[in-house]
């Protein structure tokens, strides 16, 4: 059993116990005395073993204050992350040479150690996290600082190290906040590397259609580890594919993350895109496909009860529109007009997610592999 | 005793399995060829014939001071010079000869006819504003390296740089020059003169296999 199934199991429990009161409660079903205790007995020492062996919630209240956590230990790691830079920054001049290499390149081990003595140390996700990601961060400043010691010509290769560091931190202790970020790394590996390919000079030229295809490639992946990785090559092969099948719904949520911020780059900035068309048909045929592809994800996402890629697609396509919106007719329309259309748009979006929230309610999901997502959906 | 429910969960539920030593080997692999493959650009680099090498003064570097200010921090020329390099009119003829924007190269010189050329072709305001102090002008482009060597990057005064070539742009790359331990104590020992500057020190930056600068020499001029 795995932490992830632990805290589903303990939210079934959960739930069962509050429905159980609720049909008690209206007399519609009771067990009797000795079969609410086995019952009660046998839960009680299942919670409180994944609670001692995963560290998982045992009431609601539990779970908020772990949101809290989680976000604690985010700010933590960018504050703790930010002491180390600042430090440095002040004093680092001062070193010599031969100390500044060496404290850049022991950064990162010395950060990795500590991870994986915090992970052996304590139960909780949290303070492993935040080790996590500070190692991540001692990484990313040992790469920019040798390269700038030795004024070595940036290179896309950066984050195919950083991404995998990462890939290798969020598997070995389960983290999703890693694991994002490495597939972040990955993403601009894969986009920055085409991008030399095809002749221009990263990063001083970037190509936003080509992180597109990186993104693409990286919300399909656990679809095609699905269909090619089972079984085909060999043992090995199959447990990558599993692996990235259990986390398919990170892969989802990065890649996204990625198609949204690059559809608006490239609908704000059509300079930058490789079709060979006037700046304004390309600028209208990126905004049509963002607005498409977040309406497609909203409805996808729906019928797949995956909550946060709703709240992405749906929060990317509100704030596309916005911001299309005030592009296009802020400076043309009185400024009472331009809010009034405004409201009638909102309105109008309340209505569409209505319906379709009334039409999804009587359809069951698509496909049940990425439906039982829904549970873990909220976790990312 | 317990009941044949809780055996039954139980044996479907193995123990959790602590995390196996391969994830950190994997970890440590990556943090370890990252850095030796960085390291290994950089032996590479300076290893072989320089593909550039250019004399500059003290009086050169606009920023060049070995003061501090105020807060015990170093000015930044303790860790690191900076190289401005300007000029080269591309114009259209090359444009439209190489189309878009493309990876190339540019000869950057200090001197020499062609040098003499461009650096008199620039207006006086552009030789205020856009030329620095360094006079480090670019003056010749080529999408290969190897057709700019014969006249540039072995002449004491021209280094063969990668760029980024569009119509009437380019950016060459490492600008930044770090300076190395052996440099440090020639170069904080040099006095600060301000805007009247007159040379006393013989700046070298060296450029390598991979076009990455580094300051060679720091010599007091008349005394080699």
């Amino acid at each position: 059993m795995d932490r992830r199934t632990a805290g589903e199991r303990s939210q079934q429990i959960l739930a069962f116990r509050a429905e159980l009161a609720l049909l008690e409660q209206q007399g519609l079903a009771k067990f009797s005395v000795a079969e609410n205790k086995r019952v009660v007995t046998y839960h009680e020492a299942l919670l409180a073993d994944f609670s001692r062996r995963f560290d998982t919630d045992l009431s609601s209240s539990q779970q908020q204050l772990s949101w809290g956590m989680r976000l604690a230990s985010t700010f933590g790691a960018l504050a703790f992350s930010c002491a180390i830079f600042l430090f440095f920054e002040h004093y680092w001049d001062v070193f010599s040479i031969a100390l500044q290499i060496g404290l850049a390149s022991a950064a990162p081990l010395v950060a990795l150690v500590l991870c994986e003595g915090v992970e052996r140390r304590f139960a909780t996700r949290h303070y492993t996290g935040l080790a996590a990601l500070v190692a991540l961060a001692c990484f990313g400043a040992n790469l920019s600082i040798l390269g700038e010691i030795y004024n070595i010509s940036a290179s896309a290769n950066a984050f195919l190290a950083w991404g995998a560091f990462a890939l290798i931190l969020a598997y070995r202790y389960d983290l999703r906040v890693v694991l994002g970020l490495g597939l972040g790394g990955l993403i601009i590996f894969v986009g920055g590397s085409l991008t030399g390919l095809l002749g221009y000079l990263w990063p001083r030229r970037d190509v936003p259609e080509l992180y597109l295809l990186a993104s693409g490639l990286i919300l399909l992946l656990p679809l095609l580890a699905g269909l090619f990785g089972a079984g085909l090559f060999d043992k090995y092969s199959d447990g990558v594919a599993k692996a990235i099948r259990r986390q398919r719904e990170v892969y989802a949520f990065a890649g996204l993350a990625g198609i949204y911020i690059n559809l608006q780059w490239l609908g704000l900035d059509a300079q930058q895109s490789l079709l060979p068309l006037a700046d304004w048909t390309v600028e209208y045929i990126y905004s049509l496909l963002a607005f498409a592809a977040a309406g497609l994800g909203v409805w996808l996402c729906l019928r797949q009860r995956w909550q946060i890629g709703s709240y992405l697609s749906a929060g990317f396509l509100l704030f596309y529109a916005l911001l299309k919106y005030a592009i296009w007719f802020w400076d043309d329309w009185p400024e009472y007009v331009f809010f009034l259309i405004l409201g009638l748009i909102a309105l109008g979006m309340i209505v569409f997610l209505n319906r379709l929230r009334s039409r999804l309610r009587q359809q069951p999901a698509v496909l049940p592999d990425l439906a039982g997502e829904a549970k873990a959906g909220g976790e990312l | 005793m317990k009941s044949k429910t809780e055996q039954t969960d139980e044996s479907q539920e193995p123990q959790q399995q602590r995390p196996g030593k391969s994830g950190l080997i994997m970890a440590v692999l990556v943090l370890v060829l990252a850095n030796a493959g960085l390291w290994a650009g950089v032996v590479w680099n300076r290893s072989g014939d320089p593909t550039g090498e250019i004399s500059f003064t003290q009086c050169d570097f606009v920023d060049f001071t070995n003061a501090t200010d105020g807060s015990s921090r170093p000015q930044p020329f303790i860790g690191s010079l900076y190289l401005s390099i300007d000029g080269l009119e591309i114009g259209t003829d090359n444009a439209e000869r190489l189309g878009s924007f493309y990876t190339g190269y540019v000869a950057v010189s200090r001197g020499g006819e062609a040098w003499e050329k461009h650096f008199n072709a620039l207006s006086e305001n552009d030789r205020r504003w856009s030329s620095s102090d360094q006079q480090l002008l670019a003056v010749a482009v080529s999408r290969r390296a190897e057709e700019l060597f014969p006249d540039y990057g072995q002449d004491g005064r021209s280094a063969v740089l990668p760029a980024y070539v569009g119509v009437d742009r380019w950016v060459a790359l490492n600008h930044l020059v770090q300076v190395g331990d052996g440099m440090r104590e020639k170069l904080g020992a040099i006095p600060v003169q301000g805007k009247d500057c007159t040379p006393t020190h013989r700046l070298t930056i060296t450029w390598g296999q991979r076009h990455e600068p580094w300051l060679s020499a720091v010599e007091e001029i008349g005394s080699s």
